[in-house]
């Protein structure tokens, strides 16, 4: 077993479950001012989704995963009776423009991006991808962790973590885009 | 004047303006938000003893060579991939051993070849030895494909780890997962985001029992 970069203090220190819980109660609790933006960027959605859009999602770090939970959560939803729509999680490569490559090819000015960057504008393939996206036309969403830095220049909607840790940054970002989901299934009932 | 100016209240009820129902849906998201603090606060109180000691029996597994191997269907692949990211790629202390059973081309060639029900107990008769750890991950607990791989992890001596939703579906009532977390709801995201920070802390749990 390796031992990576360590906080020493912290991995001798013996913690109880619920003191590990209870460090997610204030990030997540901060998900609810966030809830204009989410709003808005589900009628966003749901307005180029009408009118034929893809979602396209990428991510890096521990939003590639998530990349792919909310493709998935898009086009075969978990809650039975609602809409499947198009979406689609970018192949990653190695090197930061391989999303700008796949967005060239796959992407349209209607179509919609959402990045997942927990590491902010840190995170330079999502900042890349939802830059090109920006430019050519796509809405573009980014989940980012506490500091979104130039994300916030090429997102036209933006929720950002305040923590620190990135698993919690990760189950926060879970709950943003279940809502984003949701809301995009309610804006879409009226079509 | 109008009969509605006279009897305001029996005119026709307007649509509301959009101003109210963007004000209900902002409420309501902010609700929902709030709802899942809450829920993962439930999880520490009704599991925290549980997963503490689910993390010492794992500690002791990892020090004794054991490997993680963890599975799961849909939404739960990404969570699976995830868990195998943090343990094996940890953001601070020891990075241990860990599988996701989620490569597509063994996936769809059991599937294909063997029927989906045995895409992960198939891989875990090739990969898993005796003290292993596997871990299923599901929303409704009733996946039969993971049903089979907890048949043959137990067969193989393995440590069963299920996470599930309430009310806990066929994992719960098979009686072959060793350390079982139910997710206090039946909502599929809510039980999706319970389900991150359940594998999240025993993650935790196990690095500082380490």
């Amino acid at each position: 077993m390796r031992r990576t970069t360590v906080k020493d203090e912290m991995t001798h220190e013996v913690m109880s479950a619920a003191e590990i819980i209870e460090r997610r109660a204030l990030p997540g609790a901060a998900l609810a001012s966030a809830s204009a933006t989410l709003t808005a960027a589900s009628q966003g959605m749901a307005d180029r989704f009408r009118r034929g859009a893809t979602l396209l999602t990428f991510g890096e770090g521990g939003g590639l995963s998530d990349a792919h939970h909310i493709a998935v959560e898009f086009v075969h939803p978990a809650v039975v009776g609602t809409r499947a729509l198009p979406a689609l999680a970018l192949h990653p490569e190695t090197d930061e423009l391989c999303y700008v490559r796949r967005l060239n090819v796959l992407a349209g000015p209607n179509d919609i991006a959402i990045g997942v960057a927990p590491r902010g504008a840190e995170d330079l393939a999502v900042l890349a991808g939802l830059s090109a996206a920006h430019d050519r036309g796509l809405l573009t969403v980014a989940l980012t962790g506490p500091t979104p830095g130039d994300l916030g220049r090429v997102a036209d909607h933006l929720v950002s973590v305040p923590s620190l840790d990135p698993l919690v940054i990760k189950e926060v970002h879970v709950t943003a885009y279940h809502l984003l989901w949701e809301m995009t299934q309610l804006f879409m009932e009226g079509s | 004047m109008t009969t509605e100016s006279y009897y305001p209240f029996l005119a026709e009820p307007e649509e509301p303006a959009p101003e109210l129902l963007a004000a209900d849906l902002l409420q309501c998201t902010a609700e929902k938000a709030r709802e899942i603090v809450r829920l993962r606060l439930e999880v520490a109180a009704v599991d925290g003893d549980r997963l503490t000691s689910c993390a010492t029996a794992l500690a002791a597994a990892f020090r004794s060579g054991a490997r993680l191997f963890v599975f799961g269907n849909g939404g739960s692949v990404t969570d699976a991939e995830q868990v195998a990211r943090v343990f094996a790629e940890p953001p601070w202390g020891l990075q241990l051993p860990a599988i996701a059973l989620t490569d597509p081309a063994v996936v769809t060639a059991l599937a294909n070849d063997a029927g989906f029900e045995t895409v992960f107990a198939r891989q875990l008769a090739a990969l898993a030895r005796p003290g292993d750890v596997a871990l299923g991950l599901s929303t409704s607990g009733g996946s039969g494909n993971l049903l089979r791989a907890f048949e043959v992890a137990a067969h193989r001596h393995m440590i069963t780890v299920g996470l599930t939703g309430a009310p806990g579906g066929a994992m719960a009532e098979s009686g072959q997962v060793e350390h079982l977390f139910i997710a206090p709801s039946s909502s599929v995201h809510r039980i999706q985001e319970i389900q991150a920070t359940t594998y999240h802390t025993l993650w935790e749990l196990i690095q500082r029992a380490l």
